[in-house]
């Protein structure tokens, strides 16, 4: 939002400088994006008059200028614009001045030609081209010939360059702000000041309008005000250059004296005004309606719009003319040959018109006014002074009928309340007077009623309507700074992490001590992600509307999102990674119920050990990864071991070195190598993948406290070795000599494994015999040996060696 | 043959011979040639009972202190040669300690855990407890309690990823993590004591990613109700918070925002620490770079949760989490965050 302090300063005596103000503003009300000067930089850059142009011979397009630049000999300068003739003030660029990005203007040649200077467009001076009028678009800018100038003296003061314009980065509660009247009531509460606003005299002309022109609402809890006046005889022309100013200083591009001037009234008042062209409206009817499904208006930006139940739509009686508080349309609007004006002044549903606005994507200076809220007691002085001004300006005589569509009293909110409650809330002790000074330098009313205070918040600032808006108004105006710092005094409880937040800290802290780098992915990932790992599942949760591919569907695992963070680093060098990741994945059929959140940990080897001085390295291997996974387990605390089921019935992981990791019957994770295909098409080293669901985890980490002892007795180790058919796995022989349940084996270790034929593996175990009580006989351990081979031979057919 | 003169001459042998020596087998056979059974010494010891009594003390005491010296002079030769082996065994053994070791695996954690963890660390040092709340949220949560109506301006400043569309509370991927507010109000016990919480994790919003923006960010929430809390006490928690992250010497300032939830609502800055507040491009010549907003909680999201704001005060504030990470460690595109570059990752070992 900007704020010309040229134009508040009509209304406000502003006793600091700009700057000042801009750090005022920030710390009391909206921060200040910036402060504009519009001149600031430039230099030499005068008014001069062009006494003489002729075209250069032997050029299509330059001209010869013989200018007055109010010196003792007029400066010849050659000018390419297609605009330029005899006779006109322009903006002369002097040899020496500084024009827009600093470029310096030199005397110069040109096909032989001097040139002492240059005659400026105003975006060679620094005029954004969406404010300059579309009349000068294409060519260096005219004066009107009315405004009187002094030849030679610098331009800026004439375009209302010497300005300081604030740009607030408005919050959306601050509707009162998008309008200088309100920015003057901020800024003159900063400094006990009272803005002091023009007083009009509107003649008006009795006429017939009232008997010939009707209106009417048909929702006046939409549309609680609406009016009209009508003004006609007007003559429409460029406006004069004061008001020009005005508007383009505050980013508003000058059309025609009409237009702006409605654009001039709202920007002061914060109240949108709409002009049509009587003459075009067949009916003599408005009609304030909401739109019917499917009707169809042509903006007057040429776009068919198509409209829908819940847009409010202003109509000839017939046919929409203008989307309400939004846009006109094509055929209504005031063109060069407009006579007859219909001013409409409204409040129209800030939710409907922000609905509206948003949905056919036509944000305007209008609709963002309705959107925050305008103040409901200038509607009608808005309205009139546009008539005023647009009589001064455009001539024309102004009805004196006002017709009205609606006019409902909004409402005016108040609070009781007292400085210590106010107070209290803000943690400052204020006296009734502080409290009473505020609300004056706000220029809120109120009734003292011994201690207490009856606030009336007005109609100005729609964002105040209770207590607690008040105690923000207090705080910011003595001043956020002037709070003191406290800690809230309270009783403190214990800050006990869940056991799923202490699980996930732990899995963290050991995945970093088993040397690997934590990553984060995005939550949302491409469609072909999932499909990747199988295209069998209908419990994924897709976005309705995404923004890219790359972001479509809520994620369901980490390990696929891995592969890419491997591929990404591996094309830069890294042939050798360790990473992991902790994050939440969702599933579930959303339509039917809750998604169901897991909390997730997948761990990534993928290339080749560096090699060293101390040895080659070989690839990372199956057993590299277990290995980590076991160590995991371990810390973690599982009071329970976990196995590897092999097969996997995943695409993405090698059917042959694949498995599940289960706990029991439960399966907690997968671990494995990439599937070849996969693999290959991601051109990925080996890389091998654990997941695991730490929520699944839970129920097994609690380890219970028991109690230790350390044994008092040696160990005895015995070793066993024998063949058996490769359809057994070494898990399959562990378990079952657990389950023996020998009472004094107490390890079982697997040190040697190899295959001597296609069928059969040789398998080598180191068997640790312990018992605390006594030294153990080599009998005991033979006995118990002995039923472990029998089981064995039986079991399994192994051929002990 | 005079034995007096046997043992002299012995004596000078002895202190001879030993010069040489030089390994243990010359020790052991010395040791033999003098001391073993058909030795030297043993030959003249054995000798002794044919002498008289007086030569018999005389030349028994003489060859006993040879006996003592050769032991003492063996002994001690032989701790020489130990020495000498042991000093060849060094040398032998001796490596370039300079070489670099077995590389182990060197592990990090990701930059936004190392920020979120320390300030989980402070927050739960004053008794806030966690509560991070779920990704996937309801409309009613995420807007309608927090008095972010359907049609309130507000939706906009957070355009947000539905997940459905049209139910009556339709799901959504939550904009803020301020819905654990929601969540804490409906679910809290004030007879067990006030809510302290912090919440954090990730939000989404409908950016386009570039260098500044990203569609998912990091925030963490902090919420306190009680019973006579005050804007001061916001104040004063995030004073000491921000000094906590950006540092004891920077300068921490309050000014006016606006938050649908809360009311009077607040923006912190901290005073640049790049320029120090004198102004520059990242603070804009500004010398104050903004770093959260907070507020008194609105009396609307105390109604909605069923909680008497007459009774109850508390405050609210969000940080950004990316944003702390990109201040503190200078980092220039927020896209880092979540490429997962290992170089970047890298940069991050040690701090954990
Ligand atoms: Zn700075």
């Amino acid at each position: 939002m900007l704020i010309s302090l040229d134009w508040v300063k009509e209304y406000l005596d502003l006793p600091v400088n700009a700057k000042e103000l801009a750090v005022k503003t920030t710390m009391t009300s909206q921060e200040v994006d910036e402060i504009i000067e519009p001149a600031k930089g430039l230099k030499k850059i005068v008014i001069g008059k062009t006494i003489e142009v002729s075209p250069m011979p032997g050029s299509d397009h330059l001209k010869i200028c013989q200018v007055d630049v109010g010196e003792k000999n007029l400066s010849q300068i050659i000018c390419g614009a297609p605009n330029i003739s005899q006779n006109q003030n322009v903006i002369i660029a002097l040899p020496g001045a500084r024009i827009k990005n600093n470029v310096k203007i030199k005397r110069s040649k040109m096909r032989g030609y001097e040139s002492n200077g240059m005659i400026c467009s105003l975006e060679e001076i620094g005029f954004s081209s969406s404010v300059v009028p579309k009349e000068f678009a294409n060519g260096i800018y005219i004066f009107p010939h009315d405004l009187k100038v002094k030849i030679g003296d610098p331009v800026f003061s004439y375009l209302g360059m010497n300005d300081h314009i604030l740009d607030l980065d408005l919050t959306p509660n601050r509707g009162d702000l998008q309008s200088i009247r309100g920015a003057s009531y901020e800024f003159g509460a900063f400094y006990h000041l009272k803005p002091h606003f023009q007083k009009f005299n509107l003649k008006t002309n009795s006429d017939d309008f009232a008997n010939k022109f009707k209106v009417s609402v048909t929702d006046s809890h939409l549309v609680p005000v609406y009016q009209l006046r009508n003004i006609s005889n007007v003559k429409i022309a460029s406006s004069p250059q004061w008001l020009k100013n005005r508007l383009w200083n505050v980013g508003i591009r000058p059309i025609n004296n009409i237009v702006d001037i409605t654009n001039y009234v709202m920007y002061l008042y914060g109240q949108p005004l709409h002009a049509f062209d009587v003459n075009t409206i067949q009916s003599n009817h408005i009609l304030v309606r909401k739109a019917k499904d499917k009707e169809i208006i042509e903006t007057l930006d040429g776009v068919n719009r198509e409209l829908k139940d819940q847009d409010l739509v202003v109509t000839d009686g017939k046919n929409p003319i203008a989307i309400a508080g939004i846009m006109g349309d094509l055929y209504h609007e005031i063109t060069e040959n407009t006579t007859n004006v219909l001013l409409e002044s409204a409040i129209f549903n800030s939710q409907h018109v922000r609905e509206t606005a948003k949905r056919l994507n036509l944000r305007s200076e209008s609709s963002i006014r309705f959107e925050r809220g305008i103040n409901s007691d200038t509607v009608s002085e808005a309205i009139d002074y546009a008539a005023y001004l647009i009589q001064k300006i455009a001539g024309g005589t102004v009805s004196q009928d006002v017709l009205f569509g609606s006019k409902v009293e909004l409402p005016k909110y108040h609070i009781m309340t007292n400085a210590k409650a106010i107070g209290q809330k803000i943690g400052l002790t204020i006296s009734t007077e502080q409290l009473t000074n505020v609300l004056n330098d706000l220029a809120i009313s109120y009734k003292s009623q011994g201690d207490s205070i009856l606030v009336n918040f007005p109609h100005r600032r729609p964002d105040l309507m209770i207590e607690e808006d008040l105690d923000e108004e207090v705080a910011r105006i003595i001043g956020y700074d002037k709070l003191p710092m406290t800690l809230p005094k309270a009783q403190i409880n214990p800050a006990l992490l869940t056991p799923l937040q202490a699980l996930v800290k732990k899995s963290r802290q050991i995945m970093i001590g088993c040397g690997f780098s934590e990553i984060m992915n995005y939550t949302l990932v491409p469609k072909n992600e999932i499909e990747d790992l199988t295209s069998k599942v209908n419990d994924t949760i897709i976005l309705p509307n995404p923004m890219t591919k790359d972001h479509e569907v809520v994620r369901r695992n980490l390990r696929r999102g891995m592969l890419d963070v491997l591929h990404y680093n591996q094309m830069r060098s890294s042939k050798f990674q360790h990473l992991f990741e902790i994050g939440h994945t969702y599933t579930g059929n959303i339509k039917k119920t809750q998604p169901f959140e897991h909390t997730k940990l997948a761990v990534a080897l993928s290339g080749k050990y560096p090699n060293t001085w101390l040895g080659k390295g070989k690839n990372v291997n199956f057993y590299d990864l277990s290995g980590i996974l076991t160590s995991f387990m371990k810390q973690i605390g599982i009071k329970k071991s976990f196995n590897i089921i092999p097969q996997n019935s995943e695409e993405f992981f090698h059917p042959g070195q694949s498995g599940k990791i289960m706990i029991d019957n439960n399966q907690i994770g997968v671990i494995g190598k990439i599937n070849p295909n996969l693999e290959h098409r991601l051109d990925l080293l080996p890389t091998y993948i654990f997941e695991i669901e730490l929520n699944k985890l839970l129920e097994y980490s609690h380890k219970k406290f028991i109690k230790i002892t350390v044994p008092k007795l040696n160990p005895v180790e015995r070793d066993i070795s024998f063949f058996v058919s490769k359809k057994y796995h070494n898990q399959d022989l562990i378990l079952a000599m657990q389950n023996l349940n020998l009472p004094h084996l107490s390890q079982i270790e697997l040190f040697d494994i190899y295959s001597p034929d296609e069928k059969v593996n040789s398998y080598a175990y180191t068997l640790t015999f312990l018992n605390n009580e006594k030294t153990l006989t080599d009998e005991e351990i033979n006995a118990e040996l002995a039923s472990l081979t029998s089981m064995l031979q039986e079991k399994f057919s192994a051929k002990i060696r | 043959m005079d034995l007096e003169k046997e043992l002299i001459q012995l004596q000078k042998d002895i202190s001879e011979k030993f010069a040489s020596i030089k390994s243990t087998e010359e020790i052991n056979s010395f040791k033999v040639e003098i001391l073993g059974k058909k030795g030297r010494l043993t030959r003249i010891l054995k000798s002794l009972s044919t002498l008289s009594k007086d030569q018999r003390k005389n030349i028994g005491q003489k060859a006993n202190e040879i006996r003592d010296m050769v032991n003492q002079k063996i002994e001690i030769k032989q701790q020489e040669i130990a020495q000498k082996l042991i000093a060849q065994e060094i040398v032998k053994d001796t490596i370039d300690v300079t070489l670099p070791g077995k590389k182990p695996l060197i592990g990090s954690k990701h930059v936004l855990n190392i920020i979120i963890d320390d300030l989980v660390d402070f927050f739960r040092s004053m008794g806030f407890s966690i509560n991070e709340g779920t990704e996937i949220e309801d409309d009613k949560h995420n807007f309608e309690m927090l008095n972010i109506p359907k049609g309130h301006p507000a939706r906009d400043m957070q355009d947000t990823f539905f997940l459905t569309n049209g139910l009556e509370n339709d799901l959504l991927l939550r904009s803020q993590t301020s819905p654990s507010q929601a969540h804490d109000l409906e679910n809290h016990d004030f007879s067990n004591g006030p809510i302290r919480m912090i919440s954090y994790g990730r939000v989404f919003r409908r950016d386009d990613d570039d260098a500044t923006h990203s569609h998912q960010f990091y925030q963490m929430e902090g919420f306190v109700v009680d019973r006579h809390i005050t804007m001061s006490d916001l104040f004063g928690t995030l004073n000491l918070t921000l000094k906590h992250v950006f540092g004891d010497d920077r300068e921490v300032r309050f000014r006016p925002s606006y938050f649908p939830f809360t009311e009077p609502s607040v923006e912190a800055d901290v005073s640049c620490f790049f320029c120090n507040g004198k102004g520059c491009s990242i603070c804009k010549n500004t010398g104050w770079i903004e770093v959260l907003g907070a507020g008194l909680t609105h009396p609307n999201v105390f109604k909605a949760a069923g909680v008497d704001p007459k009774q109850y005060q508390g405050f609210a504030f969000g940080m950004g989490i990316d944003r702390f990470a990109i201040l503190k460690y200078g980092i220039s595109d927020i896209r880092d965050l979540y490429t997962n570059d290992v170089r970047f990752l890298k940069q991050f070992e040690g701090e954990n």
